[in-house]
């Protein structure tokens, strides 16, 4: 063994007494020979005594009679911090919870009025779409006009279980229109009305 | 959780339970068992403090973090795979707890009161690393006046000035390795790195010990008087 690099590497299986006889054997020639490895072993060995005087010195780490209990009351501090949250939290997350639930309302009516009623049409509409030639025309209704659709004789106001459905047997007439010629050309038409 | 069936457990601190496993005092734990859990504590407290010691460098700081560490070994215990080593699992959470406290010391220590910077001196090289001033649970230098216990005194004094000088990464390294005595495997999933890595680490780490050592050395080892490490 001529290698001073060898020899460093083979420090720590030294120490341990790990290294084959032979290896072992080559080893100590080397350090005979080599002031310089010999120095490092000296350097490694000192080290090594130092780690384990201070594993010795870890073993009597001084350790607080009440770590024990200052742990078991942290644990209970962080129990309590894993409650459920203080009250400003809570009334934020509430108005958020409630936020988010008025948005699905508003997209669960959107999607009922713009597609979901015309794909899941009811069978009393179908039956009068099917006993009536008129075109239809749907129409959206919102809370300010459904009332005024009631009170529209022209209506006749169709109930289908929880939806409601209006439908007019004939074309309504817009308010501004008053001449009934005018009336009497435009072409029928049927208004569905969805609300 | 199953626990892996191993003999038992023989870790020098004969605390309470050394015939029961880590494995099935975590079970235990799991079940809600606080005996198990102080138990766990007891086997582990002494070498958990002084492993942070030499990590953070302050005895107090290293206190809180021992806490913390438990703490979390408790509210984790549903995490740990009994498949690996306990000691692992517990020494990957201590040495998390104590680079955590070194970071937070490091930003403290950068924005003072006044808002100037902290600056970094010869006398604390690396801001927020375990200063060897810092490394204050130093024993009492033996009774006698014994020229080798002396000197065996000074030696183990100088190596731990020179652990604590050491680069963070190298110091965890080294530590783990040679003073905790984990396994390089171990100490893989510790630091979560490969084996090489590690050893590579804790190679470098006692090339710059045995640096900062020979300064000190005389011809025969360790026989100059006490002084600073470089």
């Amino acid at each position: 063994m001529n290698s001073c690099r060898t020899v460093h590497e083979l420090m720590e299986q030294a120490r341990d007494e790990r290294l084959p006889t032979l290896v072992q054997a080559a080893f100590d020639s080397h350090l005979g020979s080599c002031p310089d490895c010999a120095r490092l072993a000296v350097l490694e060995s000192g080290m090594n005594e130092g780690f384990a005087a201070l594993r010795a010195d870890d073993l009597e780490t001084e350790v607080p009679s009440d770590f024990r209990r200052q742990v078991k009351e942290r644990l209970l501090a962080s129990d309590r911090s894993s409650l459920p949250a203080p009250a400003h939290w809570a009334s934020g997350f509430t108005a958020g919870l409630a936020a988010a639930a008025c948005m699905v309302l508003v997209a669960v009516a959107v999607f009922a009025m713009r597609g979901g009623l015309e794909t899941e049409s009811p069978a009393v509409i179908q039956a009068s779409r099917a006993s009536n030639s008129l075109p239809i025309e749907p129409m959206l209704l919102d809370s300010r006009t459904a009332p005024l659709l009631y009170s529209t004789p022209e209506v006749e106001v169709i109930y289908d279980g929880s939806r409601r459905y209006g439908a007019s047997s004939q074309a309504m007439r817009p308010a501004a229109a008053s001449a009934d010629a005018e009336e009497t050309e435009r072409p029928k038409v049927r208004r569905e009305y969805h609300f | 959780m199953t626990a892996r069936q191993q003999g038992p457990v023989s870790t020098g601190l004969s605390a309470g339970g050394t015939d029961v496993s880590d494995q099935q005092l975590m079970e235990r734990v799991c079940r809600g068992e606080a005996a198990a859990f102080d138990t766990i504590v007891k086997r582990y407290e002494r070498r958990i403090v002084a492993y942070l010691i030499r990590i953070v460098g302050e005895r107090e700081e290293a206190l809180d973090c021992s806490q913390e560490v438990f703490v979390r070994v408790y509210t984790k215990a549903q995490l740990y795979d009994p498949s690996s080593p306990f000691k692992a699992w517990l020494y990957r959470i201590a040495t998390n707890a104590g680079l955590d406290a070194l970071r937070k010391r490091r930003r403290r220590r950068w924005t003072s009161l006044d808002g100037t910077l902290f600056k970094v001196t010869a006398d604390n090289p690396a801001a927020g690393s375990a200063s060897p001033a810092a490394l204050s649970s130093e024993p009492p230098a033996p009774a006698g006046n014994a020229e080798t216990d002396v000197l065996a005194s000074e030696r183990t004094q100088l190596v731990r000035r020179a652990i604590g000088t050491l680069p963070e990464k190298y110091r965890t390294a080294v530590v783990l390795r040679d003073l905790q005595e984990l396994s390089y495997q171990d100490i893989a999933g510790v630091l979560d790195c490969s084996i090489g890595t590690v050893k590579s680490r804790v190679n470098r780490a006692r090339n710059l010990l045995r640096e900062k050592l020979a300064a000190h050395a005389g011809p025969a080892g360790f026989a100059s008087p006490a002084g600073e490490v470089p």
